[in-house]
């Protein structure tokens, strides 16, 4: 399958770079077109409707985030890139969409190809771009939704109805305020990355706690979560975690 | 009559006297009241600042350990002699793997701990990077004994990887042929854990020696002070305990080289 790709950095140089690469490392992939100015990105794509868009995420007058913003049907695959960006990275990982730090490893390039590859045959580009655009309207960040990609197929979740993760050889367990779990091939440490800044706290090495949920903290090493869920705190990360509860 | 108008008199005099105690003494109460509860937040504020001050102070000083500029410089010159070579990929490799760790160094020296799994993943980091630059001069091991929970024991952030610097530079860099350095994290106890760098160089005793005879300081010596203030910072902050010792390996066996353990245990 011949992936037709458009690539949108304010940078020349930038766009060099990785055209370069994808010339060298991903020959499935077709460059339809390239571009600096964002603006004219949204027409590019308007016209040409590539299967995939590399977008830079820090561009002066429109961001790459600005950029998505003009689609009411965004359904072609995103791979984000950006040099140093946590929030806007986070934003991307709780879509399950795809994203690269500058410089490029050759490496997650071709991953990250890959996995586009797959989404554009799945198709659900559209859905993760369509609550990216949500989510980035949403100010409480409890209130967002994380996409989780099961065995069935996508997972939308708000944070808010997390009630902790835990970690299992080979998966994770999502247990919510209502209904069964759900079960993802991700890590906990996975979920820890996605989770960390939302208000929830890796408290042992399988468990991910909500902190909006803690109704009790035992001495012993325990927190008791809503609906009388008794989760241990490892030793050594007690005294950051009551730490973190203080502050 | 005159009796009752005295008792009267007295009466309002007494009340007066008592209502004025009252109020002054109301106003006494309050006022001490209110300057203790200041006092009380002032003093709060003040050793919230202390705190924020050492922290921001642990947090400077560990990338301090950290950027080296002689390790930042030597791998962009090291880049530079692949670009020359014309090998496209090995220093595209070599320069994704230096970002790599710069944002490891960024992220890691702004948390209070990582776990001993993170902290090898770094290193691990590191030690490809100076294996490109030294290329077949320099190879390293990394040992984890079984029984150590690497995900649930923590250190203090950018302690270790100074020391390997040190390794490298003097067990690789002085020394003819290949040179190795070797890292064992071993378990004390639940909460303590012992980690030794070993390298296979001309010692501390030679190095020491050769730094008096050019008569300079070296960066050797620079990033031991740093590694010696942050050990003691640390300790002030009355979380870790981290006891150092250093020996010439000549000293002890046969073999030449320099041996650093530390020992770790959290408060």
């Amino acid at each position: 399958m011949t992936i037709k790709t458009i690539l949108i950095d304010d940078e020349r140089k930038a766009l060099a770079i990785l055209k370069n690469k994808l010339e060298r490392l991903c020959p499935n992939v077709e460059v339809i077109a390239e571009t600096q100015n964002p603006k004219e990105g949204i027409e590019l794509i308007k016209t040409l409707k590539p299967d995939l868009i590399f977008l830079d995420i820090a561009m002066p007058e429109l961001s790459g985030f600005d950029v998505l913003k003009q689609f009411e049907n965004p359904d072609f695959e995103i791979i984000f890139a950006t040099a140093f960006d946590n929030y806007a990275i986070e934003a991307i990982k709780h879509c399950a969409i795809g994203y690269l730090v500058k410089p490029v490893d050759n490496t997650d390039l071709v991953t990250a190809i890959n996995n586009a590859e797959a989404n554009i045959e799945e198709k659900s580009s559209l859905v993760k771009n369509k609550q990216l655009i949500e989510n980035l309207g949403i100010q409480t960040f409890q209130k967002k939704k994380i996409i989780i990609p099961s065995v069935e197929g996508l997972e939308f979740v708000k944070i808010e109805d997390i009630l902790h993760c835990e970690g299992e050889t080979g998966y994770t367990k999502i247990h919510l305020k209502t209904g069964k779990p759900l079960l993802s091939s991700n890590s906990i440490g996975h979920f820890n990355k996605l989770l960390e800044s939302s208000n929830f706290y890796l408290v042992h090495k399988s468990h991910l706690i909500n902190l909006s949920y803690i109704e009790k903290y035992l001495n012993e090493g325990y927190v008791i979560l809503t609906g009388n869920k008794k989760i241990p705190v490892s030793r050594n990360r007690r005294q950051e975690f009551l730490e973190q509860l203080k502050s | 009559m005159l009796k009752g108008e005295l008792n009267i008199n007295n009466i309002i005099l007494i009340l007066s006297v008592v209502a004025l105690l009252i109020v002054v003494s109301t106003v006494y109460l309050f006022t001490t009241f209110n300057n203790r509860k200041n006092k009380l937040i002032q003093e709060q504020l003040e050793s919230k600042l202390n705190n924020q001050k050492r922290q921001h102070e642990l947090e400077l000083n560990a990338l301090r350990a950290q950027m080296n500029p002689h390790f930042v410089h030597n791998s962009l010159n090291a880049i530079q002699y692949y670009i020359q070579l014309n090998e496209v990929e090995k220093s595209e490799d070599y320069l994704a793997k230096f970002s790599k760790l710069m944002r490891q160094f960024f992220e890691y020296s702004r948390k209070q701990s990582i776990s001993i799994e993170n902290e090898i993943l770094l290193l691990k980091n590191y030690l490809d990077i100076e294996k490109l630059r030294f290329e077949d001069d320099f190879d390293f091991k990394i040992s984890v004994s079984k029984n150590l929970d690497t995900e649930e024991l923590f250190l203090p952030p950018m302690v270790l990887q100074p020391i390997l610097e040190n390794a490298i530079n003097h067990g690789v860099f002085h020394k003819k042929g290949k040179g190795e350095v070797s890292i064992t994290f071993s378990s004390i106890n639940e909460t303590s854990f012992k980690v030794e760098v070993t390298d296979d160089g001309i010692g501390i005793n030679k190095t020491k020696a050769m730094k008096k005879a050019k008569d300079q300081t070296t960066h050797t010596e620079h990033s031991s002070f740093v590694l010696e203030e942050r050990l003691a910072l640390l300790k002030e902050s009355k979380k870790w305990d981290v006891e150092f010792t250093i020996v010439d390996r000549l000293d002890v066996s046969e073999q030449t080289g320099t041996k650093v353990t530390l020992i770790f245990k959290e408060d």
